[in-house]
């Protein structure tokens, strides 16, 4: 099974991501670029193994989904160094990247090759990678927006555009739930534990993406709400099953 | 109404201010629902009223947007999408039908029934189940604690799959999967293929203990059982091996629409792929989860939400508003 070589392939990642935040750290931002499109590239390929080997996406496990996330924030990171050329993305790349995989290697799982049936929809991948997606972008934006409390840059430009492609993306995976939600369960929505946080991230992301653009003058206190909003993000990714309302959740296959 | 008294109202009631605190109160409400789930907050006044005011505040912002000619196509369909499908989601709430059709094999319904079982419609067409069809994963190898006979898996350990040829190694248990029987049963005392197609099926493994030589290599079937052969596992030490029961891959309806005046025809109801049928939709929901593949009964979820379609155009029209806006701020300069 192509999961035993996981220790092997997150070594070579860890290692090619530490490479680059050193030569962040030495001012040769274009090096690692090299590192980190490398990191990602060994992520791309172990994910299409474990694709081919297992026959379905490898996107239901917690596990699975934070290679996913590692490898949208290392693309996302090279797609925004590319854009403003500023430093803390590829830390923020190579960095949150090297965290997750670390934390799948670190925290094992069982591996089926088996999807439940409600997971048997074309629905599946847009609506996880997209969400995936919008996670990595919701933490550069909780980043760019701590950052921008600090040493305000490019007048929060790149906060701004940053927090629109999070609502984007966030708005999308809720809307693909739901439409996949009524071909599954007969329902848009069901106020289900997971839905309900899933809401509650968009909202806050949506509710301070309204605030920045109708008080930019006020931003400070949006910043900060984007810096708390991780949080919040965190806690609907992966601890909705420990609250009170969880248990009940229909989400149950990510566990 | 004064026109410039209907401009002020659009002007707070479509503000921004006025939209964060709308869609704050929903979100508290959420909030509050997850921490205490008994308080059944979704059906609380306030709880409506407060998604009433998001709708309203969406209207009088687009409203103003237009009367102003500062309506950008993007933002236009983002925020009129959303309101047609929570007004219609809303709408729907208040006049939808919804419920359980339970059919057996062989048999016709046209009764919807509540969670108490109590008929609560009446379908425009009966229901005939032909066929009820379960589709399992192959099973899993498990643990059992031989004193306790209680399963030993943890979490972590790796879902081993018993295919035929499958190797692999299970707190230090190596073994091999020499033969795969998708239905089994036993005659005197051989484990042998059936033809019964409620059958369990079974494993023939070749398995070595930790640390043990390779004189000391086992074989034996082990199989979760059915009616045709009773529960096998076989001992490795502390444990004993066992297979799991087989986990539903997919399950199906085969009916038979039957409707007055017209001719009957036949439909397949699957999880993710349900019916449309005169104003109801029918989805595959449940089955008798203790006879598993031997279910002869299937429970569909009947709808009747004449709302619904306008939902999922609210739905795609949010969907095309976040693309044109999505290209608006791509072009953006950072």
């Amino acid at each position: 099974m192509i999961w035993d070589l996981f220790p092997a392939m997150a070594s070579v990642h860890l290692a090619a991501n530490a490479a680059a935040l050193g030569l962040v750290a030495a001012r040769r931002p274009k090096a690692a670029t090299v590192f980190v499109a490398t990191a990602a590239g060994i992520l791309v390929a172990f994910l299409a193994g474990i694709w081919l080997d297992m026959g379905r996406p490898p996107l239901r496990t917690y596990g699975e989904t934070r290679l996913w996330y590692a490898l949208g924030v290392a693309g996302l990171s090279l797609l925004l160094h590319g854009r403003t050329r500023q430093t803390w993305t590829l830390v923020y790349g190579t960095s949150m990247a090297a965290l997750f995989v670390g934390i799948t290697w670190a925290i094992p799982e069982s591996r089926s090759r088996e999807l439940m049936p409600a997971l048997r929809s074309p629905w599946f991948v847009p609506h996880v990678t997209v969400y995936l997606l919008a996670y990595a972008a919701a933490t550069a934006t909780s980043i760019a927006a701590f950052l921008d409390l600090r040493r305000p840059v490019s007048g929060g430009r790149n906060l701004d555009a940053l927090l629109a492609a999070t609502v984007v993306l966030l708005s999308c995976g809720l809307l693909f739930g739901a439409l996949w939600a009524k071909e599954a369960w007969g329902s848009y929505w069901t106020w289900d534990p997971k839905e309900t946080w899933a809401f509650l991230t968009w909202a806050g992301y949506t509710g301070v993406l309204h605030w920045r653009r109708a008080r930019p003058a006020q931003a400070t206190a949006g910043a900060w709400s984007l810096v708390a909003l991780w949080g919040v993000l965190l806690l609907a990714w992966f601890a909705v099953g420990y609250l009170p309302g969880g248990a009940n959740s229909v989400h149950v296959y990510a566990n | 109404m004064d026109r410039g008294l209907f401009r002020w109202y659009l002007g707070r009631m479509g503000s921004v201010p006025a939209a964060l605190v709308s869609l704050g109160a929903v979100a508290l409400h959420a909030a509050v629902s997850q921490l205490a789930p008994q308080w059944h907050v979704f059906g609380w006044t306030s709880f409506g009223v407060s998604v009433v005011a998001v709708v309203l505040n969406m209207v009088a912002a687009a409203w103003l947007r237009i009367l102003e000619r500062r309506a950008e196509p993007g933002w236009l369909l983002v925020h009129a999408g959303l309101v047609v499908a929570i007004s219609s989601a809303l709408l729907g709430g208040l006049v939808a039908t919804r419920g359980k059709v339970v059919v057996r094999e062989g048999d016709a319904s046209e009764r919807v029934v509540d969670s108490h079982g109590d008929a609560i419609a009446k379908l425009p067409f009966q229901v005939l189940l032909q066929d009820f069809q379960l589709e399992e994963s192959v099973p899993p190898l498990t643990l059992v604690d031989s004193a306790a006979t209680e399963i030993v898996f943890r979490k972590g350990d790796p879902v081993l799959e018993l295919r035929e040829g499958a190797k692999g190694r299970l707190r230090g248990i190596e073994f091999e999967v020499l033969r795969y029987l998708p239905r089994a049963e036993l005659d005197h005392d051989t484990v042998r293929a059936s033809s019964d197609s409620f059958a369990p099926p079974a494993a023939f493994l070749r398995y070595r203990k930790p640390g043990a030589a390779e004189e000391s290599v086992h074989q034996g079937w082990i199989t979760c059982g059915g009616n045709t052969i009773p529960t096998i596992t076989q001992p490795a030490g502390a444990v004993r091996l066992a297979m799991a029961l087989p986990p539903a891959k997919a399950y199906r309806s085969v009916v038979t629409v039957v409707e007055r005046g017209q001719k009957p025809r036949e439909a397949v109801i699957e999880v993710n792929r349900g019916l449309s049928l005169r104003g109801w939709t029918l989805q595959q929901l449940d089955y008798d989860k203790l006879a598993g593949r031997g279910s002869r009964v299937s429970i569909l979820e009947a709808v009747r939400d004449p709302f619904a379609p306008w939902v999922r155009i609210g739905i795609w029209t949010t969907l095309a508003g976040i693309a044109l806006f999505a290209l608006r701020e791509w072009r953006r300069p950072t």
